[in-house]
């Protein structure tokens, strides 16, 4: 079973380890999330709402379903 | 002076790193805001002076990537490539943040390869020194082939060095492609060549745009190209090549790493507090645009009021007098009287949007937006569009997905903007006295006016509800978004935004309030033949009458007589069901141009006809409709007007800009419509309801 991104609990870290081809792939990997880089999860809005974490001193904030696409380790 | 065409400087770079800062450090107020060619979207322009040369500053709208998702985006990439463009810029400040080097110097990288001489800024470094994150300019410099000057545009250090640097002669040249895989190179120099590109990069960028002219779309079939690879590959490609080098000129001492942003989002973005203190900032949004607004308006008023009588009094008789008395003196102080309302609102949205703590409400309530069909991006403009719909349809730019957009746009004015307030005021009091109060301690007239505000909310998120599923959604829904750090917003920064933006208000809204008062003026002093022999009529009709009684007698004749009163009795049919005579018909097509227009007309229409001095309010009471013998203001009639007012589409500036934002006649038809089916149903029903 591949861990997704959205998975994750608040303030776990994690290694990238690739990103599943979907229609925001290119702007995923605009935002620095690329293949082994590391993060850490800041927050998770109530109600499934959107994720937000830190990744290579960056703050990112993006929704579920894009963080799922994002297979981590 | 050296010569008539100044030298051009384009500010580019990321969102929310000091590009406005920078802007206004260089140019103060000197600057003012244009169009985009072709497209009417807000340009700022700022000029300064460099030794003798004139120096003309663009600042552009910030940016995440040249493959745009959004309209801020589209708009800077067509204006990049787009070099026949007389005002084609002579080199890009390219600004970036010492704080998060690498994905800014993403965006340099690909501008780069579009090969415009750039200059880069990098603006808080001493920030970044105390946080332990060095940069090594002159070795930045070496490896990127450009100027790199440290600034603090907050602070205003460096830019006098990066406006010399600017001044430089320099030459930039094509280098080696680091965005596509090398077998691939190839076909991409196939393209360009075919399509007479200035280089390969452009070539790129064009097969990846959306908008892809036909023979795009042919050559990639054709070629059976991945061009939705080629874009995720571009961008692993950058991102490499960055890291090759960022290990020679950043070094990081991450003990002196703060993490005061990481600890304060801990409560602002708490599951429970965090929307507290949300709901606790929004209520000091409304607060302050509402009751501290409220004494400058009143200064505002009775020094229009003044002015009035004091021209009345100091301008000789005739016709062009009252022209300026009673048509141009209130149009223009039915525009100024929302000044206040939209500094402050605009104030305290700089504040938010310096701190960085709007990124974080567009988080917090994403998800609920989401139910609506709506983006966490969308609360900006809903925001906004409690004081003006005008700004607040601007301000959807930034939501990336079009659905998403388009609905915002088309919500917005639902909401109870700041020209609603006034016909609120007036109508509210008719039907609630003055001393009435709920449970002993509120203000009844307060609450009900509460009551409004509340009913645009639902309303909005009602019509956002429905058009969420009329309207297919498009694949592409994401909310992607860089959060920045806390920072203390910079005073003077916000105090320049604050007045670039009321300046654009002012004249935009402006031209229109006033060109309607105009309008109605001669319409209301003109009419027919009946009009034109006014005064024998009344004299056959009532040969007995004092002279002041037969003055109003003729002041009244003449206003149902006017072109304008022949308009209201021509509508009067269709409005009768709703409870309203033509009087009001005439005050409903006054305010097709701007609400606010309403209480102004109806004071105008109802003056006549009374001989000791009153208020609006007391005018209105004591008139009586002559078909029904009953109040012209009742309960039924009052309560249709207010839900009339709620939901119309009463504002010609809203319209124009839905049009100019969408770029649709069929939208703006669209938003028009169905406020005005709303408007009208709902009056209808109250009125029968109640009557």
């Amino acid at each position: 079973m591949e861990l997704r991104l959205c998975d994750l609990k608040v303030e776990k870290k994690g290694i990238v380890r690739y990103i599943q081809e979907n229609p925001v792939s290119s702007k995923l990997a605009e935002f620095g999330i690329l293949p082994g880089t590391t993060f850490s999860i800041l927050n998770k809005a109530p109600f499934h709402g959107p994720i937000f974490i830190l990744i290579e001193n960056n703050r990112i904030a993006l929704r579920r379903k894009e963080a799922a696409f994002i297979i981590v380790e | 002076m050296s010569s008539n065409t100044p030298f051009k400087i384009a500010l580019v770079g990321n969102p929310n790193l000091g590009k406005t800062t920078l802007f206004n450090r260089l140019c103060g107020l000197n600057q003012r805001t244009g169009n985009y060619p072709g497209v009417t979207i807000d340009k700022k322009k700022g000029f300064l002076k460099s030794g003798d040369k004139n120096v003309e500053v663009i600042d552009l709208p910030g940016i995440n990537s040249l493959f745009p998702s959004s309209k801020d985006e589209e708009l800077v990439v067509d204006y990049l490539l787009n070099t026949e463009n007389a005002e084609y810029p002579n080199k890009i400040v390219l600004i970036v943040s010492a704080l998060n080097l690498k994905r800014n110097l993403y965006l340099f990288e690909q501008i780069r390869d579009i090969n415009i001489p750039i200059v880069l800024a990098i603006n808080m470094a001493d920030l970044a020194e105390k946080r332990g994150v060095f940069i090594a300019e002159k070795a930045l410099e070496k490896e990127l082939g450009v100027p790199v000057v440290k600034i603090s545009a907050k602070k205003g250090t460096g830019v006098d060095a990066l406006i010399g640097r600017c001044m430089e002669t320099s030459v930039i040249e094509e280098r080696a492609p680091s965005y596509i895989e090398e077998e691939e190179l190839a076909v991409l120099e196939k393209y360009s060549a075919k399509e007479g590109l200035a280089n390969n990069y452009i070539g790129l960028l064009k097969l990846t745009t959306a908008a892809k002219s036909e023979a795009t779309q042919e050559f990639i079939t054709e070629n059976n190209l991945n061009v939705r690879k080629w874009k995720t590959n571009a961008s692993i490609l950058r991102y490499k090549r960055i890291n090759s080098y960022l290990d020679k000129v950043l070094t990081v001492d991450k003990s002196k790493a703060s993490d005061f942003t990481t600890k304060l989002d801990r409560v602002l973005l708490h599951p429970v507090f965090g929307y507290v203190i949300f709901i606790g900032v929004l209520l000091v949004i409304f607060q302050a645009i509402f009751w501290l607004a409220d004494f400058p308006m009143g200064w505002i008023e009775t020094a229009f009021e003044w002015l009035q009588s004091a021209a009345s009094a100091g301008l000789p008789e005739g016709y062009f007098s009252r022209l300026i008395t009673e048509g141009l003196i209130p149009g223009i102080g039915g525009v100024v009287i929302f000044v206040p309302q939209i500094t402050i609102l605009l104030f305290l949205f700089s504040l938010l949007e310096e701190s960085g703590y709007m990124s974080r409400i567009v988080y917090l309530t994403d998800r609920l937006m989401q139910g609506f069909g709506m983006s966490g991006k969308s609360i900006v403009p809903m925001i906004s569009g409690l004081a003006c719909a005008v700004p607040a349809i601007m301000a959807a730019r930034t939501i990336e997905n079009s659905r998403e957009r388009l609905i915002t746009i088309l919500v917005t004015p639902l909401l109870t903007c700041a020209a609603r307030i006034p016909v609120y005021v007036v109508v509210i009091a008719l039907i609630i006295p003055d001393d009435a109060t709920v449970f002993g301690i509120f203000n009844a007239q307060g609450i009900s006016l509460m009551g409004l505000y509340l009913l645009g909310v639902v309303m909005t998120f009602i019509v956002a509800f429905v058009l969420k599923y009329l309207l297919k959604p498009s694949y592409k829904s994401y909310l992607l978004m860089e959060v920045p750090e806390y920072l203390l917003p910079g005073m003077k920064n916000v105090l320049i935004r604050v007045w670039t933006n009321v300046k654009s208000f002012i004249w935009n809204a402006g031209k229109i309030i006033v060109a309607t008062a105009v309008i109605l003026f001669v319409l209301v002093t003109n009419g027919g033949d009946d009009f034109k022999n006014t005064e024998q009529y009344i004299t056959a009709q009532y040969p007995t009458v004092a002279a002041d009684e037969k003055n109003d007698l003729i002041a009244s004749y003449q206003t149902e007589n006017s072109y304008l009163g022949m308009l209201g009795k021509t509508i009067e049919p269709a409005i009768e069901p709703l409870g309203y005579d033509w009087k009001i018909g005439i005050a409903l097509i006054s305010s097709l141009a701007a609400r606010e227009v309403f209480v102004g007309t109806i004071s105008v229409i109802y003056a006549v006809g009374s001989e000791e001095e009153m208020n609006v309010r007391d005018r209105l009471k004591a008139e009586v409709n002559p078909h029904t013998g009953m109040p012209a203001f009742g309960l039924a009639t009052s309560i249709s007007l207010l839900l009339f007012y709620a939901f119309s589409l009463q504002c010609m500036s809203t319209v124009a800009v839905t049009y100019k934002e969408t770029k649709s006649v069929k939208w703006t038809a669209i938003q028009f419509g169905y406020m005005t089916v709303l408007a009208y149903f709902s009056a209808l029903i109250a009125y029968q309801l109640l009557k």
